[in-house]
């Protein structure tokens, strides 16, 4: 127990090093500056018409948020950031208790969806003082655990089934789960609600998140390589057609990609057991967590070929074909949102749906450019991924937050003005970096 | 086919390739030797397209390069891994066929997989797959649509030595059918199969010279490389 114990201090240890070390002071603002566009977001999308007309108001977001926290907190499960490269990880000799401790700070130190941490936290205290601070807490406390057992529990399912078939099962238990507890009105925004009213309740949530870092401890493996012929594509005879096609197989084929779309298709579910009902507003959400992802990641779907390509086509076509990829996947994460939570009973808000598409286009043009210049290697064979750069990460974000509030509080031609000028500047923007070979660093 | 007259290319403020000329005919296998860092790849990559020129211009089947053209009559196989990981061996030749305007038939396809030695993997997805076998991939992908100039950067890093015999023989057939092939590589065992040979002295190039008369005067590739790249 001592040398475990040992093991799991010493990987904490790591990755908080490592997360500072990738992070910095500077990275350490921006994060902050992050935290603080989350709650503006929520806000701001609290204030849109469309929201608004479906019944969303400020008081409700609290279980919208716990809600999408619920959700996003299986990310790292499923998919999401780890700040350390599993196979450095491995080829340290690190046993079980090492990358339970590496795993468990990843979720917190990942610019990702660890960043709901605080923002419940302030939710919550915005909300309720000093209860729903801590209820807010108690709640990302569980997500962090309950995302650690979905993650060691995944591990072994690759192994024994391979990811399409791991991800439907863990996205199934989660769904058998979130149903039995929103039906028994303890759902996560039930937590957060009653939590906020009777202390009482935040003692089940701590206990349940340690029961479940119990579980992930007894299931954690590393994972091993699960390399599978997938079902082949056809190509368009038009090139950049084909190109297209082929950078959304390459998007399309990762795990992290895969594990999206099933986050996109629970958090309408989890959060209609929250008590919101706008499938429209949940679509937006997805979008910018989509947006993260992609341009995050973007060129890395491409490999090396990146650099072959540079030769085959026109770099134009080649932006071209990244911005369709990107935009095409992310409208399509909106309506696997869309109809999840249409089939449960929740409305379309019509009136949203070209600021959907304005947003979508916006998010993947926000993620242009860093997914040019610092593109990052997703894990193909696993539901683990590296880290993208903070600054990539939090800039993505940032651009895609701004660009979707933009969208919600001006006029449609206004919006549209605003998002054809900021593509055609991240399209410029793009081809210039294109044009340069120490900006492509990444691509080789 | 390959025409360069004065080609040079700067990172920055930091020139790696500088006044580079050289022509390649029809049916010419150019090697193109020097040490790390002299602008090997980089040439190669201003050549295929894949980053523009600084200064000078260059010419490939009479069009100037860079043109839609120029990229559809260029094979280029990259100094890096160059493959996408999600996509399998026979996807990369089927998106390589469909980007230079060419059809291919399944045989052709088997036949080129078999002759590279890639029929064990080639339905896997590329992140399966050596450092070698990737390489190989990238070579079928140049070859895929048979193009009249080849532009193969060191493609022998990393392959075994049946694989080494392989890609020179289908350089070598290449040029049988009328191909100019420009090859970057350190192997300079490999290299013997050019017709001429230069070498970057600095960051700028010397030569071609017919790598018989290198060979006559020199004994070995490896001494007419290091006194023609000296600095005099």
């Amino acid at each position: 127990m001592t040398t475990q114990t040992a093991d799991i201090r010493l990987g904490v240890a790591h990755q908080l090093r490592t997360g500072w070390r990738t992070s910095r002071p500077f990275a350490i603002a921006a994060i902050a500056t992050t935290v603080v566009l989350h709650c503006l977001a929520l806000l701001t999308a609290a204030r849109h018409d469309a929201v608004q007309a479906a019944g969303i108001t400020t008081a409700s977001l609290i279980p919208l948020a716990a809600g999408l926290w619920s959700a996003l907190a299986l990310l790292p499960a499923l998919g999401g950031g780890d700040s350390d490269d599993p196979l450095a990880v491995a080829a340290a000799g690190g046993g079980r208790s090492f990358t339970f401790g590496t795993r468990l700070t990843a979720a917190l130190t990942d610019a990702g969806p660890g960043l709901f941490v605080p923002s419940l936290a302030i939710v919550g205290a915005a909300a309720a003082g000093w209860p729903g601070w801590l209820a807010g807490l108690a709640l990302a406390w569980n997500g962090v655990a309950v995302g650690q057992l979905a993650g060691a529990s995944s591990a072994i399912l690759m192994r024994k089934v391979g990811p399409t078939w791991a991800l439907l099962l863990v996205a199934g238990l989660v769904l058998l789960m979130a149903t039995v507890v929103v039906s028994s009105s303890l759902g996560p925004g039930h937590w957060l609600s009653a939590a906020v009213t009777t202390s009482a309740y935040v003692i089940p949530i701590l206990f349940t998140g340690a029961l479940a870092l119990w579980g992930a401890w007894l299931l954690n493996r590393p994972n091993d390589r699960a390399l599978r012929a997938p079902r082949s594509i056809r190509l368009p005879r038009p090139p950049i057609l084909a190109l297209s096609v082929v950078m959304g197989a390459g998007i399309g084929r990762s795990v992290a990609a895969r594990s999206t779309v099933i986050t996109a298709a629970l958090a309408p579910l989890l959060v209609r057991g929250a008590g919101s009902n706008a499938t429209t507003a949940i679509a937006f959400f997805v979008m910018a967590a989509a947006a993260a992802v992609l341009g995050a990641n973007g060129f890395a779907y491409d490999g090396g070929a990146a650099v072959w390509l540079l030769g085959k086509v026109s770099h134009r076509g080649l932006v071209l074909a990244r911005l369709a990829a990107g935009t095409t996947w992310i409208l399509a994460l909106a309506l696997v949102a869309t109809v999840s939570g249409f089939l449960t009973g929740a409305p379309i808000v019509a009136a949203a749906m070209p600021s959907l598409v304005l947003v979508a286009i916006g998010a993947a043009a926000a993620g242009l450019a860093p997914s040019i210049k610092r593109p990052m290697a997703t894990d193909f064979d696993s539901f683990r991924a590296q880290a993208a750069p903070v600054v990539s990460a939090v800039g993505t974000l940032a651009r895609a937050a701004a660009l979707t509030v933009a969208v919600l509080t001006l006029p449609f031609w206004g919006a549209l003005a605003i998002v054809g000028l900021y593509t055609a500047v991240a399209f410029a923007h793009g081809l210039r970096l294109l044009r340069d070979p120490v900006a492509l660093a990444g691509l080789a | 086919m390959l025409d360069v007259q004065g080609l040079a290319r700067s990172y920055g403020s930091h020139r790696v390739v500088d006044d580079v000329s050289f022509t390649v005919a029809t049916g010419t296998i150019l090697a193109v030797l020097g040490p790390n860092g002299c602008g090997k790849s980089t040439t190669m990559k201003v050549l295929a397209g894949a980053i523009p020129p600084s200064a000078g211009q260059f010419w490939i089947d009479g069009e100037p390069g860079g043109s839609d053209h120029a990229r559809r009559s260029t094979g280029y196989v990259p100094d890096t891994r160059g493959v996408f990981p999600r996509l399998t061996g026979r996807e990369h030749l089927a998106l390589a066929a469909r980007l230079h305007r060419v059809d291919v038939t399944e045989p052709e396809l088997d036949a080129l997989i078999d002759r590279l030695g890639l029929d064990e993997v080639v339905e896997l997805p590329a992140a399966a797959y050596s450092h070698g076998q990737s390489r190989r991939l990238s070579m079928a992908m140049a070859l895929v649509a048979d193009p009249p100039l080849l532009l193969v950067d060191e493609p022998f890093d990393g392959v075994d030595p049946e694989g080494v015999d392989t890609i020179t023989e289908l350089l070598v057939d290449a040029r049988g059918r009328g191909r100019a092939v420009v090859l970057t590589t350190h192997l300079l065992d490999a290299a013997v199969v050019a017709d001429e040979v230069a070498v970057f002295r600095g960051h700028t190039l010397v030569g071609p010279y017919p790598t018989a008369e290198l060979l006559l005067e020199h004994g070995t590739l490896g001494n007419a490389w290091r006194s023609l790249s000296a600095t005099r």
